[in-house]
């Protein structure tokens, strides 16, 4: 039956289901309920279940999770100091989670069935109760009981880090004033003596990155370097409709293929005079030299290839152009180059709703460059699409996607990219005047800063292509920071990072004022490949204590164990304790399961399977069958993923774990499903409970 | 008389519980018409089974009626706002075991919303009535006899002022001074106009306390009247007097022949055992002061 809701209604299925259960369970039928609740009387109702628990000495389970947690972390093997912290904290954080979820299930399940068995019931209903104030005291009494132990493994937790933490710093304080230290990591050992082990920091992160060839000066264009050190990129959506021919209704979508229209220049550059052999490895992948295929000219060549959304490949360059590389004529990037692409390919489009046009040089020694003013005419944008028609004039442009960034339509503009690798994108390193740089561009991003000067982060993985005699072991990152509105540098600084370990620094701010600014990184270390992304370099925007955000982590627990509470007692109204036990757990986990299953579920799975099992035979009434059945069932489970809680949004462990303040949304996002599948639940529980004869 | 006017009122009340499938399996109560006036104790008769259990739980909403309708004080059986003005002693004390008697009372004082204040002072005076003494108070019911759970019982069903009080079995677990006691009980509520209704098997307890009587046999009602009408044997006559001497007695027997009586007995009027008990316990006790256990 789920199956055949209106896609209007499925597509606001997390929102109208639960609005519906509160409506008609709580105002509707049980209004008079509602009316005459009594917090008093739901207090009563949550105090014996409180008292139960303690009297029953279920906070003893607590002591005994402490001690598992001290025995793991004496066996926990850490990379660092850092890392031991980091670990510590993980464990007793996920020990506290474990033990007040499942004491939640356990307490919750075994409650009413256990009171309707003893009779228990007879003398609480026969009071002036509602069966609202009894599901909503059992709910209250059992939160109080997770708050118990939270309370409970919190001050352990605190005391324990806080031991632990003083601790290494003090191992940390003696081996740095023994000097065994090697140069490289002593920075990074100074700023854990100085600043401590345990933090709570609040990040900026870049709103974009982009590879540039150049530094960007003050005009709009920007360059690029060939052979997979340099790409662009630019998002396009592509519709059934807008691939169809303009001038015939008998035209379907693709009949006419797609021209891509490019503006890219060009120039000669001496990037590429002084590199290392060719790799051999296809553009895309990460290699750690770049290929020569011949001298520089005074033509240049480019590939394009069209990429789906995750920028995973579509159609590879190999199919556009007879797998020739296009070539450009005109250095100044005027003249538009078109390439025709095949009606097949056209179609093939359609898979992914959002695609990239991605434009990578071919030509050795050549660095491209595009214009980046914002152009609303599509035709005058670096990259844009065509759809012929039955006349010049009847084509179809399509121009690259609203940037949002204004009311009107504005193209969006290229992204440039670094070589693709498995962790991003790799920067090469070199001498200053010619190595790429990597450009962040923060928005709206003010520091705080009392000594004028900014507190970043950075954590990159780094690779050493062993090809360069010159390839020094020691990797010196240079980092400037520039005004975008004033266009005001500050002073240069250099770092030397490790691999996969946070280097912490400072730039200058007073080019930050306004919070507009862009980080220039540049790898000043020939032969050397840096890992990065848009999220690898952090601005420390604000410091909290730890043990502020500690409490908001075990409040993100407690909120956890309030919904786990909310539907045990909802399975218990109508199930004995240990299905009820069973069915909760489902519950909880039902989200998190479908999600796994991800591309087994996606749409075609029906056709796929029918295909597995009777092979290529099509039309056959079994084979619609099967596809229709698993097609069906395959939506049946992603609209139950939908209204099924999503434990995902009660990350109480990762932010803390990485030393990062747990943000006001992360908050909300548990409140939200305490408000959209715990209200509902506990509606439910009311109706159910009122319409039950307790007596057995 | 209105359904208002009395304390419980049933029509065609019917329980039928079914199994798994919606069949009918067994006939708990079958077209019950019952009126119990206010102020008068009433009790519930009939052997295990007979659907006086049946008949408590469906007038307090523990189970939902098949047919018919239930009012008690003029409102719907079940209802939570009718609830303020009920007290419940089921068979057995279900209560929770963890909580200490003071603890208990509190609890379902604070279900009726009765202020803190009120409550200080109502809870000793309860465990005062039902006979449970301080260090009783303080014990968690896990650790209570039999006896003394039947009086914390009652003493949570008496915790609202209740105008109407069911009891089920009351004197289940009670020595016979608590049973006494009970019964002494019953009857003050009684004389405070307090609607008593009483279910027991004990028939002695329901003679000796009850105004009316119905008798339940197989979920269906065979008698319904005034004690002292029902347990009156029309057809008999029986004499008593103090101080004939035996030939005085003969002459009596022989005078009654004449009068067409058949197979005259006369003989001396007994006690009951339970009064006879209570009579040499009090007569033994310092002070002549009434019994409270304390196991």
């Amino acid at each position: 039956m789920l199956a055949y809701i209106p896609q209007s209604i499925e597509n606001n299925l997390q929102w109208l289901a639960p609005a519906a259960i509160v409506v008609l369970g709580l105002l509707v039928y049980g209004f008079g309920d509602l009316f005459r609740f009594s917090f008093r009387r739901a207090h009563a109702i949550s105090s014996v279940c409180f008292w139960e628990s303690i009297r029953r000495r279920v906070l003893w389970i607590s002591p005994l999770a402490m001690i598992g947690v001290l025995l793991v972390t004496q066996f926990q093997k850490s990379l660092d100091e850092q890392d031991a912290i980091r670990q510590t904290i993980k464990f007793t954080l996920f020990a506290a989670g474990m033990v007040v979820t499942m004491t939640a299930v356990i307490l919750a399940c075994t409650n009413l069935p256990r009171e309707i068995e003893s009779r228990v019931i007879y003398t609480v209903v026969t009071k002036p109760i509602t069966r609202l104030e009894i599901v909503a005291g059992k709910v209250l009494g059992f939160a109080k009981v997770s708050a118990a132990i939270l309370v409970i493994m919190g001050v352990f937790t605190l005391i324990y880090i806080h031991g632990r933490g003083w601790s290494l710093r003090r191992d940390i304080q003696k081996r740095l004033e023994a000097g065994s230290i090697d140069p490289i990591s002593r920075p990074t050992y100074e700023y854990w003596a100085k600043e401590g082990l345990l933090s709570a920091r609040t990040f900026e992160k870049p709103a974009t990155l982009q590879v540039y060839a150049q530094e960007p000066n003050s005009d709009t264009r920007r360059w690029f370097y060939s052979e997979g050190d340099g790409s662009i990129v630019v998002p396009f959506f592509v519709t059934p409709e807008l691939l169809t021919p303009r001038g015939s209704p008998d035209f379907k979508p693709g009949d006419a293929g797609i021209v891509v229209q490019l503006m890219i220049g060009f120039r000669d550059t001496d990037y590429n005079k002084a590199q290392p052999e060719p790799s051999g490895l296809p553009i895309g992948i990460a290699a750690p030299t770049t290929t020569l295929i011949q001298a520089p000219a005074k033509s240049a060549a480019v590939r394009i290839e069209f990429l789906d959304e995750n920028l995973n490949s579509l159609i590879d360059y190999r199919s556009i152009n007879g797998g020739q590389p296009i070539v450009l004529n005109d250095p100044s990037g005027a003249t538009p180059t078109s390439i025709q692409v095949s009606q097949e390919i056209a179609l093939n489009l359609l898979r992914s709703q959002l695609l990239y046009v991605s434009v990578t040089g071919a030509t050795q020694g050549v660095e491209y460059s595009v214009d980046t003013r914002h152009e609303p005419d599509a035709l005058h944008n670096p990259i844009c699409l065509l759809v012929p028609g039955t006349t010049p004039d009847m084509a179809r442009i399509i121009g690259p996607v609203d940037d949002r960034t204004t009311d009107t339509y504005q193209p969006a503009l290229p992204t440039f990219r670094g070589r693709t690798s498995t962790y991003g994108q790799q920067l090469r390193g070199g001498p200053a005047k010619i190595a790429p740089v990597a450009v962040y561009r923060f928005r709206g991003a003010t520091p705080r800063s009392a000594d004028g000067s900014a507190a970043f982060e950075i954590r990159v993985r780094i690779e050493h292509s062993g090809a360069d005699e010159n390839d020094i072991e020691t990797t010196r990152f240079q980092l400037i920071a520039v005004n975008r509105k004033t266009g005001v540098a500050g002073e240069p600084i250099y770092i030397s990072p490790e691999s996969n370990r946070t280097t912490y620094f400072s730039l200058p701010s007073f080019s930050m004022q306004d919070g507009d600014f862009d980080v220039y990184l540049r790898d000043l270390s020939p032969g050397q490949y840096v890992n990065i992304r848009a999220d690898v370099l952090s601005l420390v925007a604000s410091k909290e204590s730890f043990d502020f955000n500690l409490v908001k982590s075990l409040s993100i627990l407690w909120m956890l164990s309030i919904l786990v509470v909310v539907i045990a007692i909802f399975c218990s109204t109508f199930l004995s304790w240990p299905i009820a036990i069973v069915l909760t757990l489902l519950l909880l986990l039902g989200h998190w399961g479908i999600s796994q299953l991800s591309d087994s579920l996606a749409p075609g799975i029906g056709n796929m399977v029918a295909q597995d099992l009777f092979g290529s035979v099509s039309g056959a009434s079994q084979v619609k069958v099967v596809q229709q059945s698993v097609d069906a069932m395959a939506r049946v489970l992603n609209q139950l993923a939908i209204i099924l809680p999503d434990i995902g949004q009660f990350s109480a462990i990762d932010d803390i774990e990485a030393g990062i303040t747990i943000s006001a949304s992360s908050l909300i996002a548990p409140m939200k499903v305490l408000a959209t599948f715990g209200l509902p639940m506990l509606a439910l529980s009311y109706v159910l409970l009122r319409n039950k004869e307790v007596a057995p | 008389m209105a359904i208002s006017d009395a304390a419980v009122h049933t029509e065609h009340l019917t329980k039928i519980y079914k199994d798994f499938w919606g069949r009918d399996k067994v006939r708990a109560l079958d077209d019950l018409n019952l009126t119990i006036n206010r102020g008068e104790v009433f009790g519930l008769l009939g052997p295990n089974g007979s659907g006086k259990s049946t008949t408590i739980k469906l007038l307090l909403g523990l189970i939902f009626a098949t047919r018919g309708s239930a009012h008690i004080l003029g409102a719907p059986a079940g209802s939570t706002t009718i609830n303020q003005k009920i007290g419940f002693l089921p068979e057995e004390s279900y209560l929770y075991r963890f909580l200490n008697g003071e603890e208990t009372l509190k609890f379902y004082g604070r279900l009726f919303k009765i202020p803190s204040r009120e409550l200080k002072r109502r809870v000793p005076e309860l465990l005062d009535i039902v006979g449970l003494d301080e260090r009783s108070r303080k014990r968690k019911l896990r650790e209570y006899s039999k006896g003394m759970a039947r009086r914390i019982g009652l003493a949570q069903a008496l915790i609202n002022n209740p105008d109407l009080v069911l009891l089920d079995e009351p004197t289940t677990g009670l020595d016979p001074i608590g049973t006494r006691e009970m019964k002494d009980l019953i009857l003050s509520l009684k004389n405070q106009g307090k609607t008593v209704l009483l279910c027991s098997h004990l028939l002695a307890d329901v003679q000796d306390v009850c105004d009316r009587i119905t008798i339940l046999f197989r979920g269906k009602m065979m008698e319904l009247g005034h004690v002292k009408d029902l347990i009156q044997i029309r057809d008999i006559t029986q004499v008593s007097a103090k101080g004939l001497s035996e030939p005085q007695v003969q002459q009596l027997k022989d005078f009654l022949a004449q009068m067409g009586a058949h197979d005259a007995q006369i003989s001396h009027p007994t006690t009951t055992l339970e009064d006879l008990f209570v009579k040499i316990v009090r007569d033994n006790t310092p002070g002549n002061g009434s019994y409270t256990s304390s196991t």
